[in-house]
C-alpha cells in the first residue's frame, strides 16, 4: 500500500510539473499581456516607455528563460507577486479558500443528504411515482449546467419565497448567520445539480445490491427491512457514490467560476478567471496550480478511501 | 402507470409555469416623472479654460446643502475594480475612482467643468507659459507628513520618466521646467502656450504623491495620499474600504464616515441588493436604471457623459482608404435609432465634441452626413467605385459595443454593405487595437472638457492613440494650433473647421453620447454626477439617517 502511495504521490508531482510549464507558456501566448491590460485603449505609451515596463516585469526575456527564472523562485518558496495588488499569489490564493472550502461543504450537506434518499427511494420501489420523479430530476440536474440550476433558482426562490440572494462574503468565525445566508443561494444551486447526480448512482447503485443473495439472507432471516437496508446494503451501494462525491468535491474545491460569478463570491475559481483576464501571470499560475492540485488530491483520497471501503480492493 | 403518467405531465407543466411568470421588466412602460431626484445636475456651460492674466483664483468651498449629518458609511457597489495602486501608471477608468478619493491634485473640474483650485489656492500665468501656483499651507498627507513643493515637482518629474511608463507623461510634456523658490510655491514652465494646461493637471493620473514614500517605500503597495479619503482595507475580488481623514483640507468634509466599494459584476444582483437596502449606491446602465425608476425607495441621478460612442475606420485598409466610402457609411448610418435601441432613448447624438461641450460643439445641423440620406451614400459608394457595396468586419468588445454594432449592421444592409461583427476577448481586443489590426471597430472613447484632449491625440497623425491611421494634413495643422491658441474667439474658430473637417472625411462615424445613472437610496443625499465619470465629490456625499 505504502508504494502505491508514493507512487501516486510521485506521479502528482510529474502531472502538477507538466501542468505548471503547459499553463505558462500558453498563457503568455494568448494576445495582449500585463501592460497591454493595464492600459486598456486609453493610451499607447512611447516605446522607451513600453520597453522600461516590460524589462520591470521582467516580460522581455524570451519564455523559456521566463519559465526557469519562474521555477527557480518557485523552489525558494517565493510564487511571484500579483501584479494588481503587489501581494504575495499564494496569500491571495489562500486567503480565499476558506470561502471556497465552506462553499464546498455546505453544497455537499445539502446533496447528499438530498440525492442519497432520493436515490434509495428510487431503488425501493422501482417505477413507483418517487422513482419516476427522481429519475426526472436527475436528468435534468444533471442535463443543465449549473449556472443554468443557479439562475433558475434564483428565479424561483425570489419569486414564490422573495429571498434574494445576499451578496459578499463574511466569514463564518466574524457572523455565523450572515455567512450561511449568503452561502445558501449559491450552495442550493451547486448542491441540486450534484444532487442529481448523486441520486442517479445511489439508485442504481442501491438497486443492484438489493439484487444480490445476502440481501435476501438477511430477509430470510427474518430482520425488519429498515434494518436490512441501512446495516447491509447502504455501506456497499454507497461504494461509488463515494468515488463519484470525492471527484466532484476536488471540483468544487477548484471554484465554480460562473456561480462565483452569479452571486459575487470572492473565491478561488473568479481570481483565476481574473488573473487570465487581466494577464496576471504569477496569479494565473499559482491560482491554477492551486485548483489542480486540490482535485488530484482529493482524487487519490478517494481511491484511498474507496480501498478503505471495500475490503476487497488491495492496492500494490 | 398512467396515473403517474398524468401526475408527471401536470408536474411539469406547473413548474414551467412557475419559471415563465416571473416579474417581467416593462421598461416601455414606465412613466419617466422623476419623484425622488435629490439633485440633477446639468453640466452646461464650459467656462473658458485659459485664464490670461494675472487674476487671482479665490478658493472654493463647498457649499453643503440643508444641514449634511455625520458619519455612517456609504456602501457602493461597483462592476469592475481598481488594477493598481499607483495613480501614475493605471489610466483607466476603474482606477482612477480610487486616486480621485485618496490623492489629490493641483486644479480640479467644478461641477460646470471650469478649472477650479484644489492643492493650490492660486496661481498667476506670465507670458502664457510661465505658471506660479501658490500651495495650499498645512496640507497633510495620511502619514502625517506636510505637502510641500518638493512632493509637486517629484510628482510631475516622476510622470514625465520614460521609466515610469505613465500615460499621462503625454499630456505633461509641454512642461519645460518646474522650480520650487520656496516651500509654498511652484513655477512651472512650459515650452510653449497650452490653454488646456491647467485641465491637465487635474486628471487623476497627475496626483500628487509622497516623495519620501515613492522613494523609500513602493507607491504600487502604499497609498499615502491627501484626498479626503484613506485606503483602510482592500480584499481584492470583494471590496475596497475607504476611511474618512480627518485632517482633510477643507474644513468639515468628508461627511461620511467611511465608503466600501463592492465588486459585484452582476447589474441584476446590484439591483436586487439597491432595493432590499444592503447596497446604498451604484451606477447602472440605462436598463437596470428604468428598471430602478420604478421602485419607491430609489433614486436616479443623471447627467450627460462625456464618452462618446464611435464607429472607426482602418484608414490604411481598403475600402476605407477612400474618404467618400467612409463618408457616404456616415450618410448611411442612423444615429438616433442607435440610441433608441442601445441607450433606451436616454442619449444624444453627438458630432466629433459633445454636445455638452457647448462653448465649443457646432450644432448638428452644421453636418450634412448627420441627416440619413441613402442615396447620396449609394451615390459616394459608386464614385468611388463600390457601386455593389462591400463586406467588412467591426470588432467590438462588450454586450453593449456588440448590440450597437448589430444595429449599424442592420442599417447598412440598405446601401449593400454586408458587415461582420467580431466580438472578441478584452486582452485580444486591446492587442488588436494597438496594432491596427482590424478593419473597424466599435468603441467609445472617454471625454473631457478640453477639446485639444478630445482631439489631439486621437486625429492628429502622430497622436498617440490613432490606431487607425488617419492622416489628413489640415486636421494636423488645425489640431497644432487650436492646442497653442490662448485666445478663445481664434481659438474657436479653428476648432469650428475642425469639426467641419473631421465629419467631412469620417475616419469615423461619430454616434452618441449616453447619460451616466447613479441609482441610490433616497437616504443618500448630496450626489453629484460628473460628466467626465470623476467622482471626487462623492466627499460632499452624506447619510441622511
Amino acid at each position: 500500500m505504502s508504494r502505491y502511495l508514493i507512487r501516486r504521490l510521485l506521479w502528482l508531482l510529474v502531472t502538477l510539473w507538466a501542468l505548471s510549464f503547459l499553463v505558462f507558456v500558453s498563457v503568455r501566448l494568448i494576445p495582449g499581456d500585463t501592460i497591454d491590460l493595464i492600459l486598456g485603449t486609453s493610451s499607447i505609451l512611447a516605446e522607451e516607455q513600453e520597453a522600461a515596463l516590460r524589462a520591470y516585469y521582467g516580460l522581455d526575456k524570451p519564455i523559456l528563460q521566463q519559465y526557469v527564472v519562474w521555477f527557480n523562485s518557485v523552489l525558494h518558496g517565493d510564487m511571484g507577486l500579483s501584479i494588481r495588488t503587489g501581494r504575495p499569489v499564494m496569500s491571495e490564493v489562500l486567503e480565499r479558500f476558506p470561502l471556497t472550502v465552506e462553499l464546498a461543504v455546505v453544497t455537499l450537506a445539502i446533496a447528499l443528504p438530498v440525492g442519497i434518499s432520493l436515490g434509495i427511494a428510487s431503488a425501493l420501489k422501482p417505477n413507483g411515482l418517487v422513482d419516476v420523479l427522481a429519475r426526472l430530476f436527475s436528468l435534468a440536474g444533471m442535463a443543465l449546467p449549473n449556472f443554468v440550476v443557479a439562475i433558475l433558482t434564483i428565479l424561483i426562490l425570489s419569486v414564490v419565497f422573495h429571498w434574494f440572494p445576499a451578496s459578499g462574503f463574511v466569514p463564518f468565525s466574524e457572523d455565523p448567520v450572515q455567512n450561511l445566508r449568503q452561502m445558501f443561494f449559491p450552495a442550493v444551486a451547486l448542491g441540486m445539480s450534484m444532487a442529481a447526480g448523486v441520486a442517479r448512482m445511489t439508485r442504481s447503485s442501491m438497486l443492484e445490491v438489493l439484487r444480490q443473495d445476502y440481501v435476501r439472507t438477511a430477509r430470510s432471516k427474518g430482520l425488519k427491512e429498515d434494518a436490512v437496508i441501512v446495516r447491509h446494503c447502504l455501506k456497499n451501494a454507497l461504494i461509488p457514490v463515494i468515488t463519484l462525491v470525492g471527484i466532484r468535491f476536488g471540483r468544487l474545491l477548484g471554484g465554480t467560476v460562473i456561480i462565483e460569478q452569479i452571486y459575487a463570491l470572492p473565491g478561488v475559481g473568479r481570481l483565476a478567471l481574473y488573473a487570465i483576464y487581466q494577464r496576471d501571470y504569477a496569479m494565473v499560475q499559482s491560482s491554477i496550480l492551486f485548483i489542480a492540485l486540490c482535485y488530484v488530491l482529493m482524487n487519490l483520497i478517494s481511491d484511498l478511501a474507496y480501498a478503505f471501503v471495500d475490503p476487497r480492493i488491495r492496492y500494490t | 402507470m398512467r396515473k403517474h403518467v398524468v401526475l408527471l405531465v401536470a408536474l411539469v407543466t406547473l413548474v414551467s409555469l412557475l419559471a415563465g411568470c416571473g416579474p417581467t421588466p416593462t421598461p416601455e412602460t414606465i412613466t419617466k416623472v422623476e419623484t425622488k431626484i435629490v439633485k440633477e445636475v446639468e453640466t452646461k456651460i464650459v467656462k473658458e479654460v485659459e485664464t490670461k492674466v494675472v487674476e487671482k483664483v479665490v478658493t472654493a468651498t463647498p457649499e453643503p446643502t440643508p444641514a449634511p449629518e455625520r458619519g455612517g458609511t456609504l456602501i457602493w457597489a461597483m462592476v469592475d475594480e481598481v488594477l493598481g495602486l499607483d495613480p501614475h501608471t493605471n489610466p483607466l477608468h476603474r482606477s482612477l475612482r480610487l486616486y480621485e478619493l485618496v490623492y489629490s491634485t493641483m486644479t480640479r473640474l467644478g461641477t460646470d467643468l471650469s478649472v477650479q483650485p484644489e492643492l493650490c489656492e492660486s496661481w498667476e500665468i506670465e507670458n502664457d507659459t510661465v505658471y506660479t501656483f501658490h500651495l495650499r499651507q498645512g496640507v497633510k498627507f495620511h502619514n502625517g507628513d506636510e505637502l510641500t513643493s518638493e512632493d509637486v515637482k517629484f510628482s510631475y518629474d516622476r510622470v514625465l520618466d520614460p521609466e515610469t511608463g505613465s500615460p499621462a507623461k503625454s499630456f505633461l510634456d509641454v512642461i519645460d521646467k518646474i522650480e520650487t523658490p520656496d516651500e509654498y510655491t511652484v513655477v512651472i514652465t512650459l515650452t510653449g502656450p497650452n490653454p488646456a494646461f491647467l485641465i491637465n493637471i487635474a486628471h487623476p493620473n497627475a496626483s500628487i504623491v509622497s516623495k519620501r514614500v515613492a522613494t523609500e517605500g513602493d507607491l504600487a503597495r502604499d497609498v499615502v495620499g491627501t484626498g479626503a479619503f484613506k485606503l483602510g482595507e482592500w480584499v481584492p475580488d470583494s471590496y475596497m474600504r475607504l476611511e474618512r481623514n480627518p485632517d482633510f483640507y477643507l474644513e468639515g468634509l468628508p461627511y461620511l464616515d467611511a465608503i466600501e466599494w463592492r465588486v459585484i459584476p452582476d447589474q441584476a444582483t446590484i439591483l436586487a441588493g439597491l432595493r432590499t437596502g444592503e447596497i446604498d449606491v451604484a451606477d447602472l446602465d440605462a436598463k437596470n436604471a428604468q428598471l430602478a425608476r420604478a421602485s419607491k425607495t430609489l433614486a436616479v441621478t443623471t447627467a450627460p457623459r462625456l464618452t462618446y460612442t464611435f464607429l472607426a475606420f482602418n484608414c490604411e485598409r481598403e475600402p476605407f482608404t477612400d474618404p467618400r466610402v467612409r463618408r457616404a457609411l456616415s450618410y448611411a448610418v442612423d444615429r438616433q435609432a442607435t440610441i433608441d435601441a442601445i441607450l433606451l432613448g436616454e442619449g444624444e447624438i453627438t458630432g466629433p465634441l459633445p454636445p455638452s461641450l457647448e462653448q465649443w460643439a457646432l450644432p448638428l445641423s452644421e453636418y450634412p452626413n448627420y441627416t440619413r440620406d441613402l442615396d447620396q451614400a449609394k451615390a459616394l459608394l459608386a464614385e468611388a467605385g463600390y457601386a455593389d457595396g462591400f463586406g467588412f468586419s467591426v470588432m467590438v468588445l462588450g454586450d453593449e459595443a456588440r448590440a450597437r454594432a448589430q444595429v449599424l449592421q442592420d442599417q447598412l444592409k440598405d446601401i449593400g454593405v454586408e458587415v461582420e461583427i467580431e466580438q472578441v476577448e478584452r486582452g485580444l481586443y486591446i492587442d488588436n487595437w494597438k496594432n491596427s489590426n482590424f478593419d473597424s471597430f466599435c468603441g467609445g472613447n472617454s471625454g473631457s472638457p478640453s477639446p485639444d484632449y478630445m482631439l489631439y491625440r486621437t486625429f492628429h497623425s502622430e497622436g498617440g492613440t490613432n490606431v487607425f491611421k488617419f492622416k489628413n494634413d489640415k486636421v494636423d495643422d488645425l489640431l497644432e494650433k487650436g492646442r497653442t491658441t490662448v485666445d478663445y474667439a481664434t481659438r474657436k474658430t479653428y476648432y469650428d473647421e475642425l469639426q467641419r473637417e473631421l465629419v467631412q472625411d469620417a475616419p469615423m462615424v461619430w454616434l452618441s453620447v449616453a447619460n451616466q445613472f447613479r441609482v441610490h437610496q433616497a437616504s443618500v443625499k448630496g450626489v453629484t454626477v460628473m460628466s467626465d465619470t470623476s467622482i471626487v465629490y462623492a466627499r460632499e456625499m452624506w447619510l441622511d439617517k
